[in-house]
């Protein structure tokens, strides 16, 4: 098996693609599966192919996704063949990185897996065997063709996988810093614990917490660039990615519905 | 105009020049040094004609959809088309035997559908059909490389009469010699592993399968 195969691999680690595929159209869905270059994430990478499974939207703009190849010769147990009809393939279940919107744009849907095999692959990755999907071989030692694929495979995405460091770093909820006094005018002379401690209006909720004010937004303005102002004095502006706003704030009882007044929310572009 | 734009005419409107391009595509992965050794078992023209009937026809209206709006791409799709159809060829020379290949072209003509038939036909047939061919693959390979002294080791180390082989083969090698004999042939069988990229499912199947069978030599008396 071994000179055939490695004839096989000395082709892959050579092959280039012929023009570099772009799309200016597709929208990313997941479920599906997209073929481009490598070379359109980045300049200074090959012209290699790249296909990619969706998996899942973890953030905003940010997606989770599988890489496929076409090269199911090499594929692992940890690895699902596929038959898309206009070629073998295989997902390869361990080795995920992560697209924004824009880069996803630039690759040409392909074909759209159906719900239950989506849930079969995810179901795969987590440990589950369904009988019956079709994987590949283990690989005996580490020096296995197969495993030197795999590490190439990686090789290609390495810096798209390591992405998830840069989203585990992002702050999870928005934050505010104003100064004091913006707020001492709507503190409240003489505060009870029974006071309010949250208060609606129009398309958010105001609420007061031991060393913060949150503000949620309605779900209409996330993704849009917004301008919130507080008395005139703007206090975030840009797009919003999640619906809550925190602002910091250690003092008394705030009056909540005059501070509810006085906030403005408005959308541009 | 270019080969995207011609291909998308054969496409859409059966236009002769695209489907050249298309040939052309699949005759130029075909020359390749490594793609070629297909031609040894299947001929050019037969082989075109499968990847028409099989990959481009049944999917020209997805392909057309997919590619309609895209000014690139497509050239570099059917080329990859034409690898992964080609690899399923390559693969059946080379991981089947010579006689079964013989058998699955001859049999082409037998077939309700006249198709040719390829390494993925076999596998439907046989679900484990891969898993097969590596089985005996590992059985001939190591036939070539193991010395008899070598398999008698082999077969000492994975027998559960091993009593037998020390009364009957190994009767003047002592425990230190033993240990360094078995740890050589590990090292050997490690190699051989290496060098032919076996899997553990086929390896496993090899040891419950075929290797009590070859081993069996060592352990019957001369009265059988």
């Amino acid at each position: 098996m071994a000179k055939w195969l490695k004839e096989l691999f000395e082709d892959y680690m050579e092959e280039e693609l012929d023009d570099i595929p772009y799309s200016n159209q597709t929208p990313p869905i997941i479920g599906c599966i997209y073929f481009g270059s490598l070379k359109s994430l980045n300049e200074n990478k090959p012209n290699k192919p790249l296909y990619f499974l969706i998996v899942d939207k973890i953030d905003y703009d940010i997606y989770e996704v599988l890489k496929v190849s076409d090269r199911y010769e090499f594929a692992k147990n940890t690895d699902i063949l596929l038959d898309i009809g206009t070629m073998k393939i295989i997902i390869e279940t361990n080795n995920n990185f992560y697209l924004k919107e824009d880069e996803i744009n630039k690759f040409i849907l392909i074909h759209q897996i159906t719900e239950e095999e989506l849930n079969n692959i995810l179901a795969f990755r987590d440990g589950e065997r369904p009988s019956h999907l079709k994987t590949g071989l283990t690989p005996l030692f580490e020096e296995d063709i197969r495993n030197k694929f795999k590490q190439e495979e990686f090789n290609q995405i390495k810096d798209y996988h390591m992405r998830i460091f840069e989203i585990l770093a992002m702050p999870d909820v928005q934050i505010v810093e104003l100064l004091p006094e913006h707020l001492h005018q709507y503190e409240m002379k003489y505060a009870a614990s029974t006071d309010q401690k949250a208060t609606y209006k129009d398309d958010m909720i105001l609420y007061q917490g031991e060393d913060f004010i949150e503000l949620v937004l309605d779900e209409k303005y996330l993704n849009k660039n917004v301008k919130i102002t507080l008395d005139d004095k703007v206090i975030y502006e840009g797009v919003l990615k999640d619906q809550s706003i925190i602002i910091p704030y250690e003092g008394k009882q705030l009056d909540l519905d005059s501070l509810a007044e006085k906030i403005n929310i408005q959308t541009e572009g | 105009m270019s080969r995207n734009y011609l291909i998308i005419r054969f496409f859409s409107e059966n236009d002769r020049k695209g489907l050249e391009v298309i040939k052309n595509i699949f005759l130029k992965m075909l020359s390749n040094q490594t793609y070629s050794a297909v031609l040894n078992y299947y001929e050019e023209e037969d082989l075109f004609q499968e990847f028409l009937a099989t990959k481009i026809l049944p999917y020209k209206e997805h392909i057309l959809e997919i590619f309609y709006n895209q000014n690139n791409g497509l050239v570099s799709y059917i080329r990859r088309m034409a690898k992964n159809f080609l690899t399923d060829f390559y693969i059946s020379t080379k991981k089947t035997s010579e006689n079964e290949v013989l058998e699955v072209i001859n049999n082409k003509e037998g077939h309700e559908d006249g198709k040719m038939r390829s390494y993925f036909d076999l596998i439907g047939e046989k679900e484990d059909h891969t898993l097969g061919i590596e089985v005996e693959e590992i059985e001939d390979t190591l036939m070539k490389n193991l010395t008899s002294n070598e398999w008698l080791i082999f077969c000492y180390q994975i027998s559960d009469k091993k009593e037998v082989y020390k009364t009957k083969h190994l009767t003047e090698l002592k425990d230190d010699a033993l240990y360094k004999r078995i740890e050589r042939m590990k090292k050997r069988l490690r190699e051989i592993a290496i060098e032919y990229s076996f899997s553990k499912e086929a390896f496993e199947r090899f040891l419950q399968e075929k290797a009590q069978k070859i081993c069996k030599r060592f352990e019957v008396n001369e009265n059988g």
